[in-house]
C-alpha cells in the first residue's frame, strides 16, 4: 500500500518534474522563435566565421540550457553541470573562431583579389598556403591572373603597334599626296600658261615652261616608281635577275644623268682599272646609284665633290665589290641612321620635308635581294659614306666595258 | 566704293608656297590677270615681305618648310582684314575644323588649275572691294597727314603715331570703305571677328584714332559719327573722284 502511494506519488513528481522541464522546452522554443522571427537580417550578411559563431551558440544554448534546467532539478552535480556548460560553450565560440580563420578570411581574400582584377590591376595575387579546395581556388585564381596579364599586356602592345602603324599610314598619305600633288599642280599651271594666249610673255619664258614641264615629269615618274618599287617590296615581289655588269659604265650614265639635271654639281670617280663585273640587276643597280647620287648631290656643298669609289674586297674567301658614294654634307646622326634605311624612314622626320622616305629602303631592299649589303658610315658634321657591296662576277679579272 | 584717285591701286598678291614651280607658273598667269605678284617661299620670307608690303589678297600653301601656313595669315589678319586663300594638298578634315574656316576667306585642293585659283582670288577680291580697286597701304589724308598700314603708322608734318594691331585692323576698314556708312555691328564684327568687341572697345578705338588723326571729337574731320548707326571715313572732296568709281580691272 505505501509502496503504492509511494509509487504514485513517485510517479506524480516525476510528471510534474517532467511537465515542468517540457514547459521550460516549450518555452525556450518559444523564445528561441520569437528571437529567430526578430534576428536582425543583417546576420546574414556578415562573414562567414561570425555566422558560425552565431549559429553555434543559438544551435548549443537551448540545448544547453535544458541540460542546465533538468540538472538544477536534479539538484545533483549542478555544479560540474555548469562547468561543462561552461567548456561547452566556450569550445563553440572556438569552433565559431576557427573556421571563421580557416574559411572566412581566405574567402575575404579571395574575394578582394577577384575585385582588384575586376578593378584591372592583373598583378595582384591571393596567397596560397593550403591544399584543400580553397586553395586550389586560389592557384586556379593566380593562373587566371596571371593568363590575363599576359594577354592583356600582348594586347596593349598590339594596340599601341596598331596605332603607330595607323599614325605611320596618315603620315605617309598626307606626304604621298603632297609629293604627286605639287608637281601636278605646278605641270598643270605650265600646261595652261603655254595654251593660253596671253600668259606667256616671250619665247625664252615658253623655253623655261616646257623645261619645268619635262623636269616634272621626270619627277613625277621616279615618285611613282618608287612607290610601285615599295609596294613590290614590302609585299615580297620583288625580283632580280643578277647578270654580270659592268660597274664602270653603269656609275658614268648615272653621273651623266645627275649632271644633266645638277648641271653645277661635282663628281670625283675613282674606279680601278681592274676591277671585275658584278653579279647584279642592272636595272637595280642603277636605281641604287641614282639615288645615292641624287641624295649626295643634295646634301653636299657646292665646293666640294661627290667621291664614287669602288674595291675589291675578299670575304669568307669570296670576291666582292665595294662601291662607295661619299659626300661632305651635314653628316647624319646615329639616330638617323638607324631610321634610314626604314620604310618612310626620313632623315629631316619634319612633317614639311620633302621625299617619302622611300628611296633608301628600296636601295637597300635591292642591294639585300641581290645577295649584297647596303651601309652607311657617317658623322654629324663629317659627311658620310654610303657603301654598296655587291658578289664579283666569276671572270678572269679584265672588265668587259665597252666604253673604257 | 569711292576711293580718292591716289589711294587705289593695282591688287597685290602675296603668294607663299614651298614649290618655286608653282609660284613661278602662277605668277604669269596673275600677271596676265593686271594683278602685282608678290612670291615667298617660306614663312620667314613671307614676314619679310609683309614688312614691306600689304598685300590685298594672300593665296598660302598649308605646308610650308618652316611651319603652318595658317600662322602667316593669323599674322597679316591682326593687321589688316586681307582675304586669305589656303592651298593645300590633304584634304584633312582635322585640318578644316582646326581654323581654316576661321582663318581662311576660301582653299583649293591641290592639284588646281590656275584659272580657277585666279577666279576665286577675283572672287574674294570683290567680296573685299566691291569697286574693283583696292586701296593703296599708304593714305594721304591732306594737311601732310599719310597713314602707313604696313608700318602701322600715323605721320603728320610734326608728329607721328604708332597704331596698334587693332586700331590699324580699324581703320583699315574705315577708309577702305571712306564714304560709305559702317554700322556698329559691321565694325564689331570685322574688327573683333571673335567676338571680343564690345560698344565702349569700339568708342575707345574710335576716341584714339581721332585723336592720332588729330581729329576734333566734337567736329570731327575724318571719322564722322552718325548718330544711332555707325561711322563713316570722309574724304577730301577734292580727292574723291566718283567718276571712276565704277570701272574694273
Amino acid at each position: 500500500m505505501i509502496g503504492e502511494v509511494y509509487d504514485s506519488f513517485d510517479r506524480e513528481t516525476q510528471r510534474r518534474r517532467f511537465w515542468r522541464v517540457g514547459t521550460i522546452g516549450r518555452r525556450l522554443v518559444a523564445i528561441v522563435t520569437m528571437l529567430w522571427s526578430v534576428r536582425p537580417r543583417g546576420l546574414f550578411h556578415a562573414n562567414i566565421g561570425t555566422q558560425l559563431v552565431l549559429l553555434s551558440l543559438v544551435t548549443t544554448v537551448p540545448f544547453l540550457t535544458l541540460i542546465v534546467a533538468w540538472s538544477i532539478q536534479e539538484s545533483s552535480g549542478a555544479a560540474r553541470t555548469i562547468l561543462g556548460l561552461s567548456w561547452a560553450t566556450l569550445a563553440a565560440v572556438g569552433l565559431g573562431l576557427l573556421s571563421h580563420r580557416r574559411l572566412s578570411v581566405p574567402i575575404v581574400q579571395l574575394s578582394a583579389t577577384a575585385q582588384r582584377i575586376g578593378q584591372g590591376d592583373f598583378t595582384v595575387r591571393v596567397p596560397v598556403r593550403r591544399l584543400d579546395e580553397l586553395g586550389q581556388l586560389g592557384d586556379a585564381m593566380n593562373a587566371m591572373a596571371a593568363d590575363v596579364e599576359r594577354l592583356t599586356g600582348e594586347l596593349l602592345q598590339a594596340r599601341d603597334q596598331l596605332a603607330q602603324t595607323s599614325q605611320t599610314q596618315r603620315e605617309f598619305i598626307a606626304l604621298a599626296s603632297h609629293e604627286l600633288c605639287a608637281p601636278v599642280s605646278s605641270l598643270r599651271t605650265y600646261a595652261e600658261a603655254l595654251l593660253s594666249p596671253d600668259i606667256v610673255q616671250d619665247e625664252s619664258e615658253r623655253q623655261y615652261s616646257l623645261q619645268r614641264i619635262e623636269h616634272l615629269s621626270i619627277r613625277l615618274g621616279a615618285i611613282v616608281r618608287n612607290l610601285l618599287s615599295a609596294s613590290r617590296i614590302r609585299a615580297g615581289q620583288l625580283q632580280v635577275e643578277c647578270e654580270p655588269v659592268a660597274l664602270g659604265s653603269v656609275v658614268r650614265g648615272c653621273v651623266d644623268d645627275a649632271l644633266r639635271q645638277e648641271s653645277l654639281a661635282c663628281f670625283a670617280i675613282e674606279l680601278p682599272q681592274s676591277l671585275p663585273p658584278v653579279l647584279a640587276d642592272g636595272v637595280c643597280l642603277e636605281e641604287i646609284l641614282v639615288n645615292l647620287i641624287n641624295n649626295a648631290v643634295r646634301y653636299a656643298p657646292r665646293s666640294s665633290p661627290v667621291r664614287i669609289a669602288a674595291e675589291v674586297v675578299s670575304v669568307c674567301g669570296e670576291q666582292r665589290v665595294r662601291i662607295h658614294v661619299n659626300d661632305q654634307g651635314p653628316g647624319l646622326s646615329a639616330e638617323q641612321q638607324s631610321r634610314l634605311f626604314q620604310r618612310f624612314g626620313r632623315v629631316d622626320p619634319r612633317p614639311s620635308a620633302s621625299g617619302l622616305g622611300l628611296g633608301l629602303y628600296i636601295c637597300h631592299a635591292y642591294a639585300t635581294g641581290m645577295g649584297g649589303r647596303m651601309w652607311v658610315t657617317s658623322a654629324i658634321g663629317q659627311g658620310a659614306t654610303f657603301t654598296v657591296e655587291l658578289p664579283a662576277a666569276a671572270t678572269s679579272g679584265i672588265e668587259r666595258d665597252p666604253a673604257r | 566704293m569711292i576711293l580718292p584717285g591716289d589711294w587705289r591701286v593695282k591688287p597685290l598678291v602675296l603668294l607663299v608656297d614651298d614649290d618655286q614651280d608653282l609660284l613661278t607658273a602662277l605668277r604669269m598667269h596673275l600677271r596676265a590677270q593686271g594683278w602685282d605678284v608678290l612670291t615667298a617661299a617660306t614663312i620667314l620670307d613671307g614676314q619679310r615681305l609683309l614688312r614691306e608690303h600689304l598685300p590685298h589678297v594672300m593665296v598660302v600653301d598649308l605646308r610650308l618648310p618652316d611651319g603652318c601656313g595658317l600662322d602667316l595669315a593669323r599674322e597679316l589678319r591682326q593687321v589688316a582684314d586681307v582675304p586669305v586663300i589656303v592651298l593645300t594638298a590633304v584634304d584633312n578634315e582635322d585640318v578644316m575644323v582646326m581654323g581654316l574656316r576661321e582663318i581662311a576667306d576660301d582653299y583649293v585642293t591641290k592639284p588646281f588649275s590656275a584659272r580657277e585659283l585666279s577666279a576665286r582670288i577675283a572672287s574674294v577680291m570683290r567680296r573685299a572691294w566691291p569697286s574693283g580697286h583696292p586701296m593703296a597701304s599708304t593714305l594721304r589724308l591732306g594737311n601732310g597727314l599719310i597713314v602707313d598700314f604696313v608700318r602701322r603708322r600715323v605721320q603728320s608734318e610734326h608728329v607721328s603715331h604708332h597704331l596698334t594691331p587693332t586700331e590699324s585692323r580699324l581703320l583699315w576698314l574705315l577708309a577702305g570703305n571712306a564714304g560709305h556708312v559702317l554700322t556698329t555691328q559691321t565694325l564689331l564684327d570685322r574688327v573683333w571677328p571673335a567676338g571680343e568687341g564690345s560698344l565702349s572697345s569700339l568708342w575707345e578705338y574710335i576716341r584714339r584714332l581721332r585723336e592720332k588723326l588729330g581729329d576734333d571729337p566734337a567736329h570731327p574731320h575724318y571719322i564722322i559719327t552718325e548718330r544711332d548707326i555707325g561711322y563713316r571715313f570722309q574724304i577730301e572732296s577734292r580727292d574723291a573722284q566718283p567718276a571712276d568709281a565704277g570701272v574694273t580691272p
